[in-house]
């Protein structure tokens, strides 16, 4: 072929071409190191006169400039083409994922998981107590000797005289006390810690009620201790719960291990305090708290003339219905997939 | 405590609404359940709680009412003083059953209607009206908090010539048929007045039908009492008869309020009932003016301890006014005030109940919020926590949904269980929640099974406490509904072994709640950890359950050998190969034993995975995909070939047959 045959073959060729792919492929076969115009460029320095080098060179070169140019035209009218045929391709953009395995964690997990990272923020570190306790752990050393009325405030299920289902995390408190109380005294560590478990109670089960519950406990004893450091806290948590601004107040409220006892009641989040049906009157009743009692900080083992502590808690279960509109306890105990796969 | 506003205004002259009083009580006192109004009158209904006692009272609440609006107390009555003419009754009473007794008989009454206003506010406070002569002790109980009883004197059989009742603890064998109409049988430890031929009352709990005071009668015994708080507790208690008078008991009663009860009383049966009194007796018999200080022992208050407990500065003379409202008497003491607290308020006994008082009146508004500015202890992360996130977000991740499940053993659990070692709670609630659970086993089949009408597959896992004889935290899964249960939850307990860095080993074992072939204890080192296989059809059937497969472990002994942290293996620069190698394999034969010899076969062997099992016509087809790779060179198809041969060998050892 002449480079005028190669010339009107190569252009008719480009001008067929529908994908990228062809263009490369005819690119390689005129352009490419073996293509069939670089053979006649191969000839040319083989001709006899300088005239005709340098005229077919010139040919050549043309040839060339016109092959590249339509490759670069062709090229731009197929991207135009592919573009379109992506753009107009139908596709549903609606159609619902496919299924991924996800289980789920149960929202009392989520919300323990939270709490924990907002106190740990302050140093508090995590306390076991055993569920099936001692009365003295659960009551006595809480101040509650046997027949003490302030064990009304428990309806308690027993294994027997001795030993219980402990009716609130409360148990920690002297157990840590005990464990800790030397450190306190010899080396200045002040006692922080908390605890979030179950607790039961003599409870027939309904809406509002289970005889298994959770709750959270904190403890604090160090030197100087104060209310007013249970007010930070309460105003701490409440925000961390409801939202920068909540509004928090104390009510005296009565607890025998604690002494002054404060309930701690957010400005309702929803209502903003006017009164709704998840407040009643504008504010929710959400925690119990007080400066532990010297008699506890005395069964301790820690001297009350030097030492003060507060103890601060609230219910869980509780939170968490207001939190997100749960209006069944029963739901957080019970394993209905319906509710767990929501979260 | 449900208190008539108009009876309040007997005492103290308020004005604001009744809401306002409910609401400011709620934030200083004690907790309002709510204000109730109708047309006439308004009731405040009070949380009162055991400490403040007092307020089981209309007196007690007109006192703090005045104490928070600063208005004046009105005053109740005098203690009563037996007219100069009465005559002298003894009466008697065992050691340490009641503080004070008095008895004060009343004759020639006249029956009457209750006057309207009377039986108004003893509805209003919750209370039935009776008779005239009942109601008179009921109306007096409410107002006064202190509770009173009287007896028809003329059915009282006197105990001897001297001797009129005694108070003392039952007989065995001893009953009485008390105003409700129900008999009971008395123990020696309840406490009861007796007449001459036994009881005539529970003390302090409610009285006897024999002696009850009604329209005929005409001489009544009026009963005032301090008896022993406890033992009316227990009493009460034990016979399931916890009232208004047994309640009011359990408190700090003084003998001081109970003369102006008793006073009070008895001019309500002169005034209404036209009595007069006749004679009276108390025990002890030192008479009525001992026993009755105004003060109880006074309390010290450091002004620091003050400051330092409440975190703010409360000028002492602001402390010593807030104390006096609230009745008080106040002196100056070193380093701070002496404060005696007023008979009405047993409660307050330490400094500490003192910085209550003054906190609540002063107004815990005003207290400020001080950070936290303590140290913490700087214990190093706590790994039980860590493994505990771990495992359950790397279950959620394998498709499990993480329930709470009660820590009781359902009656259908235990038919399946029995309740053979299970710790037992002695005063159920009911047959539900009698038998502690000592493995989760049960409870996941249970909410697997209230699933399965909805969901015909799906997987559980829940790590909580179960109550063996030492409670320890367990985690525990189910998978159910699907073709191979047991891989698919045997995968995640893998993972999750894995993750923590622990090697365990399966081996067969027994297991009741399993079935009896396709279950599998797992152990790690010498310590078993817990069980995995298929549960037993017969459970499956009565939850309606197919293809159910669960595990539990004990969770506290996983973290105990858990590693939070591996060693990085080198990855090799050398290329993979990798190797199928199919066959049959009789189901008798162990795959897990067959794959982890292959696995230790040969340094080469870098895995060996199960990429396909299957079943057909009762023969086991297993695919294993083997990679091979070395660490210090490429590998050729010679280098492999003993390897190759000696997986042959394994798997002919294991009865292997290759497939084509």
């Amino acid at each position: 072929m002449n480079a005028e045959e190669i010339k009107e073959k190569s252009i008719a060729e480009i001008s067929q071409a529908k994908a990228i792919d062809d263009l490369d492929r005819l690119r390689l076969k005129y352009l490419g190191r073996r293509g069939l115009l670089t053979q006649l460029f191969a000839e040319v320095p083989g001709l006899p006169s300088i005239e005709d080098r340098r005229k077919t060179g010139e040919t050549l070169n043309a040839v060339k400039d016109s092959i590249e140019d339509t490759l670069g035209r062709r090229e731009r009218i197929i991207k135009q083409l592919e573009k379109r045929e992506l753009e107009t391709a139908a596709f549903d953009l609606t159609v619902p994922g496919k299924k991924a395995l996800a289980g789920t964690l149960h929202p009392l997990t989520q919300l323990r998981g939270f709490v924990r990272e907002a106190f740990e923020r302050l140093g508090f570190e995590e306390a076991y107590a055993p569920h099936i306790e001692t009365d003295s752990y659960n009551f006595g050393l809480l101040s509650m000797p046997p027949d003490h009325p302030g064990r009304d405030l428990w309806d308690t299920l027993y294994l027997n005289d001795q030993t219980l289902l402990r009716t609130h995390t409360s148990n920690i408190q002297v157990r840590e006390m005990e464990k800790r109380s030397r450190r306190l005294i010899e080396d200045d560590v002040p006692i922080k810690v908390m605890s979030f478990d179950r607790c039961f109670r003599y409870e027939a089960v309904d809406p509002r009620h289970t005889h298994t519950f959770t709750q959270f406990d904190l403890l604090y004893v160090d030197k100087g201790v104060s209310m007013a450091n249970l007010k930070w806290l309460s105003n701490y948590f409440m925000e961390c719960v409801f939202g920068a601004g909540t509004r928090v107040r104390f009510r005296p409220k009565y607890y025998p291990f604690v002494e002054p006892g404060v309930g701690v009641d957010a400005l309702c989040p929803f209502c903003k305090g006017k009164g709704c049906k998840i407040c009643g009157k504008g504010w929710l009743e959400l925690a119990g708290a007080g400066m532990v009692h010297p008699t506890v900080l005395e069964n301790g083992g820690i001297d009350p003339s030097k030492y003060s502590g507060l103890a601060w808690g609230f219910g869980p279960d509780r939170i968490l219905m207001i939190k997100l509109g749960i209006n069944d306890i029963r739901y957080l105990y019970e394993g209905d997939l319906r509710f767990l796969k929501q979260f | 405590m449900l208190v008539p506003y108009s009876w309040l205004k007997d005492f103290i002259d308020i004005r604001v609404p009744a809401g306002q009083v409910g609401e400011r009580l709620s934030c200083a006192t004690i907790g309002v359940e709510e204000v109730r109004c109708e047309e006439k009158d308004c009731v405040l209904d009070l949380e009162v709680t055991y400490n403040r006692g007092d307020l089981l009272s209309i007196i007690g609440v007109a006192r703090e009412v005045a104490a928070l609006y600063q208005l004046e107390f009105r005053g109740e009555e005098k203690p009563f003083d037996p007219p100069s003419d009465s005559g002298r009754l003894t009466v008697r009473a065992a050691q340490g059953l009641s503080r004070y007794y008095t008895l004060t008989q009343i004759n020639s009454l006249r029956y009457r209607g209750t006057p309207k206003e009377i039986a108004r506010r003893l509805e209003l406070a919750g209370l039935r009206s009776v008779n005239l002569f009942a109601d008179i002790t009921n109306y007096v109980m409410i107002e006064y908090g202190q509770p009173l009883h009287a007896f028809d004197a003329e059915r009282v059989r006197a105990r001897d010539k001297t001797t009129a009742v005694e108070v003392r603890n039952a007989k065995e064998g001893e009953e009485i048929t008390t105003i409700d109409g129900a008999t009971h049988n008395l123990k020696t430890s309840d406490i009861i007045i007796a007449d001459r031929k036994g009881p005539i009352a529970i003390a302090g709990v409610m009285g006897g039908k024999e002696t009850e005071v009604g329209p005929k009668t005409k001489e009544i015994l009026l009963e005032a009492a301090v008896f022993d708080p406890i033992a009316v507790r227990r009493t009460a208690r034990r016979l399931g008869l916890r009232s208004e008078s047994s309640n009011r008991f359990e408190h700090h009663l003084s003998i001081n309020n109970l003369l102006k009860a008793l006073n009070k009383a008895v001019k309500l049966y002169q005034l209404y009932g036209k009595g007069r009194v006749a004679a009276f007796g108390c025990a002890p018999q030192e008479g009525i003016g001992a026993h009755r200080p105004i003060w109880r022992e006074p309390v010290n208050l450091n002004k620091e301890r003050l400051n330092a407990l409440l975190g703010m500065e409360v000028p002492l003379p602001k402390a010593r006014k807030l104390l006096e409202r609230l009745g008080f008497k106040v002196m100056s003491a070193d380093k701070g005030v002496l404060a005696w607290p007023p008979y009405w308020r047993g409660d307050i006994q330490i400094e500490e109940d003192l910085v209550e008082e003054i906190a609540r009146m002063f107004g815990y508004e005003n207290l400020p919020a001080t950070p936290l500015t303590s140290v913490a202890s700087g214990t190093p992360p706590n790994e039980l926590e860590y493994f505990r996130y771990q495992a359950s977000q790397l279950l959620a991740g394998a498709g499990f949904a993480e329930i709470k499940s009660y820590p009781f053993l359902s009656t259908k659990a235990l038919a399946h269980r029995g309740t053979g070692k299970l710790l037992k709670v002695r005063n159920p609630i009911s047959a539900e929640t009698e038998y502690l659970k000592d493995s989760n086993i049960l409870s996941l089949i249970e909410v697997a099974g209230a699933n399965a009408s909805r969901y015909s597959s799906g997987r559980l896992f829940e790590l909580e406490k179960i109550y063996p004889k030492e409670e320890y935290l367990s985690l525990s899964a189910i998978v159910w509904g699907v073709p191979e249960a047991y891989r698919t939850a045997k995968g995640a307990l893998e993972e999750t072994l894995i993750k923590a860095g622990v090697d365990v080993v399966f081996s067969p074992t027994k297991h009741d709640l399993f079935h009896p072939g396709r279950v599998a204890k797992m152990t790690t080192g010498k310590e078993a950890l817990g069980v995995i296989g298929e549960v037993h059809p017969y459970i499956n059937k009565s939850y309606d359950l197919k293809n159910v497969a669960v595990f539990e472990l004990n969770f506290e002994k996983l973290v105990k050998h858990a590693q939070r942290w591996r060693a990085f293996t080198p990855i090799s620069k050398y290329p993979e190969a990798y190797e199928d190698f199919s066959f049959y394999l009789p189901p008798e034969r162990a795959l897990g034993t067959l794959v982890s010899n292959i696995r230790r076969s040969s340094p080469l062997v870098k895995e060996a995975a199960v990429t396909d099992i299957f079943e057909r016509e009762g023969k086991r087809s297993v695919t294993l995909q083997i990679t091979f790779q070395s660490d210090t060179s490429g590998l050729s198809s010679k280098d492999l070939k003993p390897v190759r041969e000696k997986i042959t060998n394994l798997i002919k050892g294991f009865e292997g047959e290759p497939r084509a």
